[in-house]
């Protein structure tokens, strides 16, 4: 399905001749996101209007190419890779934020809009949108809602689902659809807003976004807590959310992460240390303190050899900075690296972690495990040499007992990167042969030539 | 990506960090070659240094594009004609240099050259003599003028004298110093940045000058660089080690924001709102963002303001500004809009390109804020001499 001069002219028609990039150059940069997996499209594509989509699509129909949507390309799962070539969809020019409601609390917004910018904006007028995803700086909305993106705030307050309440979105047919409310409840008809958060490209392509913020809380204070024990680190875990306090985030890092983060940035991280746990509150100011206290005094009584509490922003963002940094500077390790997103339920937490570290001793792996252990979601990344292919068939065998492991628990194989292409395999594992028909059905309705993002979260 | 200026007026991803990496990369692995496209894409960089500053794994992406450009002029055999004349104009005290400024005089429908300031009819280095008489005092110290200074802003040049003598310096100007080789270290040309570097340092080591001290923030940025570029050569290394940006100089070597802070502000003056905007060659390359401001809130009678990112790129880049014209008046938007929203008077920086072009910024939109170097600003206020 290579496409065809004539429907390259069709495209510059629709969109203008300079917003159709066929140059080898501009499809290298539109070839790749952050699985560092790569696969060449035919033509990246800039569109500026729904309407101009709409006409792409119904191209795309008659003259059989397929069109792969794309944010700003930071996926884990492959989600906007041209893995059958095809058009690449680039959504950078939808980025206005168009209505800020202070009155009722919503936003409407392009999908090509920085999350981050996004967040700075509405902050600005004193409201909170919280998912958080860790490329926050770069990730667009449009990304986020496509793999229903997370982030360290979802233990408290949720991950991106939990605050779209309607779409615009052009279908693979062409049709533009308009699904959910600007009203804080509505349960007209199928919930198609929540189907289409999460559908990675396959569905629709998202072009307007209303979202639901919240007020921003007053204060906040960061606490980092240094654990000899990586099993009382788990039980800390666990103990903070028995006692009903729900911190803003509760990040873990192993051993591993900090020893390759301190290597990386120096920043006085204690390295003979088994785990650290990196905890936020927020509230009202009082509020703040006594809970940043309470929690103080129960990583204490668990084990916690020391627990640093931020006396500033500068030092908040200190320890901010050695969360952030595990993700490049564990390349330190090895040149790649496979990385999963499991979650478990919270109780359960104890029990995966020593399961991961027996899968990678069983397989001989360096495994780094670091995340969000307030909700239950651990990044697990095998660090590997891709040019080693013992290693690599060992990782596959690893991520299947991760997987099988995962389930057994109780818990689920992705929390907030999708399915994409990397887990593809694996999804027959957590969902029946009826939950599958049914999606493949799905599908059909909404694209029933199959022209949107292709070869994602089904294998084929 | 979202640090770069030049990705949020162009949006495509050929234009950040990780783009322009990959193509690097597919460069040297031999994916492809120098096309038309790949050195567009590669012109297309400020080198200002916003992405390095972000990239939490410590890659020095503008060191990589530097060394892409320095490939491509290696590899290619006629130089455009924008650089050549650029070139010309820069060496100073050739008959062509002498042409070419008074071409820029005479020719003000010139292009978008017009929109710059008419350069005055004689240079800096015309009207100074090579040591400054009756300055005098511990520190010996040799003023590295730079091109913009001593073409377009012979006076900053002047105001710089004033504060070093007041400031109790023997200030020499040393004859032989020219370009400090920056626009051709951007544009990939490393033989003629070399040659330059080398007459600059044997003119100011020829004087035994405790400091060289710049008026310029690229300049002085580079000049700290002349040890990476010979690599270990000890006399590069003394001279980088000598080298110190004025504000920078002013506020540890001097201390002079104590001085400032002793001089009554003049009883007929007004208050005066005054903003900052941070060049990209002293925040970023030299991390120097505090000294600038203290000395302007040690001045009497100034109410300072931040303006919103007041280390946002303003676009200039140098040549960057000449090759794409539009795209250079699309990032300093953002830094005029920044600086309307202060409602300050006047606009300080310290980097002469940031100064032509928030100059260009405020004529172009007809406001009525001043934009000074910082040496101008402190030579009003600093009173007479002590």
């Amino acid at each position: 399905m290579e496409i065809n001069k004539k429907s390259i002219k069709k495209l510059s028609s629709i969109v203008g001749k300079n917003f159709v990039k066929v140059d080898l150059e501009d499809r290298i940069c539109y070839s790749y996101d952050a699985t560092n997996l790569s696969y060449l499209p035919d033509a990246v594509v800039f569109p500026r209007t729904t309407q101009e989509i709409a006409e792409i699509i119904k191209l795309a129909n008659k003259e059989k190419f397929y069109v792969i949507p794309r944010g700003a390309g930071t996926g884990m799962s492959g989600g906007s890779l041209p893995v059958k070539g095809g058009i690449v969809l680039a959504m950078s020019r939808f980025n206005r934020i168009l209505k800020i409601d202070t009155e009722n609390l919503i936003a409407v917004v392009e999908p090509g809009v920085v999350t981050g910018v996004f967040q700075k904006e509405v902050e600005r007028l004193g409201l909170f949108y919280p998912p958080d995803p860790a490329s926050l700086n770069f990730c667009t909305l449009g990304g986020n809602l496509a793999e229903c993106a997370g982030g360290a705030r979802a233990v408290k307050y949720g991950v991106t689902k939990d605050y779209v309440l309607g779409l615009e979105a052009v279908l693979g047919t062409g049709d533009i659809l308009h699904t959910g409310v600007e009203t804080m409840k509505g349960v007209v008809g199928y919930d198609l807003t929540k189907l289409l958060v999460g559908s990675e490209g396959t569905l629709g392509i998202i072009t307007k976004i209303t979202l639901r913020l919240l007020p921003l809380p007053e204060a906040k204070q960061t606490l980092l807590a240094i654990f000899d024990k990586l099993e009382d680190a788990t039980h800390t875990v666990t103990n903070i959310i028995r006692s009903k306090i729900i911190p803003t985030t509760l990040e873990y890092m192993d051993k591993t992460a900090v020893f390759c983060v301190e290597n990386y940035l120096n920043i006085g991280l204690p390295t003979d240390a088994e785990a650290l746990l990196l905890i936020e509150v927020d509230g009202e100011k009082e509020s703040v303190q006594t809970k940043g206290e309470k929690i103080r005094i129960m990583c204490l009584e668990t084990g916690a050899r020391d627990v640093e509490i931020a006396k500033n922003v500068e030092e908040s963002e200190r320890l901010w900075q050695a969360r952030r940094s595990v993700s490049p500077a564990a390349f330190k390790l090895k040149p790649h690296k496979v990385s999963e997103d499991i979650v478990v339920p919270r109780t359960k937490l104890p029990q995966m972690i020593d399961k991961i570290k027996e899968i990678g001793e069983r397989y001989g792996l360096t495994v780094l495990t670091f995340g969000h252990a307030g909700d239950g979601n651990i990044h697990v990344n095998f660090m590997i040499d891709q040019q080693n292919k013992d290693e690599v068939s060992r990782t596959h065998r690893a991520v299947e007992d991760l997987f099988r492991a995962t389930l057994d628990l109780g818990g689920t194989l992705s929390g907030e990167h999708g399915i994409g292409i990397t887990k593809a395999p694996y999804l027959s594992m957590e969902i029946g042969p009826i939950g599958i028909d049914i999606m493949k059905r799905i599908k059909q309705v909404f694209d029933p030539n199959n022209i949107l993002n292709p070869g994602k979260i089904f294998v084929e | 990506m979202s640090d770069c200026p030049v990705y949020l007026e162009e949006t495509q991803e050929s234009m950040t960090a990780r783009g322009r990496l990959s193509l690097v990369e597919a460069y040297i692995q031999g994916k492809i070659c120098l096309t038309h496209r790949f050195k567009h894409i590669l012109s297309k960089c400020l080198l200002c240094g916003a992405c390095s500053d972000a990239c939490v794994a410590g890659v020095s992406v503008h060191e990589i594009i530097q060394w892409a450009r320095t490939e491509i002029t290696r590899k290619q055999k006629i130089r455009p004609l924008k650089q050549l004349l650029l070139q010309k104009f820069l060496e100073q005290d050739t008959f062509i240099s002498q042409l070419l400024r008074q071409g820029l005089r005479i020719n003000r429908q010139l292009h978008h050259l017009s929109k710059m300031p008419c350069p005055p009819k004689t240079t800096f280095m015309d009207n100074t003599s090579s040591f400054i008489p009756e300055s005098q005092g511990g520190l010996r110290v040799g003023y590295f003028v730079g091109c913009i200074a001593n073409h377009f802003f012979p006076h900053i040049g002047q105001a710089t004298i004033h504060i070093l003598k007041d400031g109790g310096c023997t200030i020499y100007v040393p004859r032989g110093q020219g370009c400090c080789g920056l626009p051709f270290f951007n544009a990939g040309d490393l033989g003629k940045a070399c040659s330059l570097a080398m007459r600059n340092m044997d003119a100011m080591l020829k004087q035994d000058v405790d400091y060289v001290i710049v008026s310029c923030a690229a300049c002085s940025s580079y000049l700290k660089d002349y040890k990476k570029l010979f690599g270990s050569d000890p006399k590069a290394q003394a001279f980088s080690s000598k080298v110190r940006d004025i504000s920078e100089f002013l506020a540890n070597e001097l201390s002079y924001a104590r001085r400032l802070k002793d001089k009554p502000f003049p009883a007929e003056a007004q208050t005066l709102r005054v903003t900052y905007h941070d060049p990209c060659h002293l925040k970023k390359r030299q991390k120097i963002f505090e000294e600038p401001r203290n000395l302007i809130q040690a001045i009497q009678g100034i109410d300072f303001v931040e303006m919103n990112a007041p280390d946002r790129c303003c676009g200039h880049g140098g040549s960057f500004h000449l090759e794409h014209y539009k795209l250079s008046l699309g990032i300093l938007k953002h830094k005029m809009d920044d600086i309307k929203e202060t409602g300050a008077q006047v606009v300080v920086t310290g980097c002469m390109g940031c100064l032509l072009q928030l100059k260009e910024g405020v004529n172009s939109e007809g406001l009525n804020t001043k934009v000074l170097h910082i040496a101008q600003l402190i030579d009003q206020y600093k009173g007479e001499p002590s």
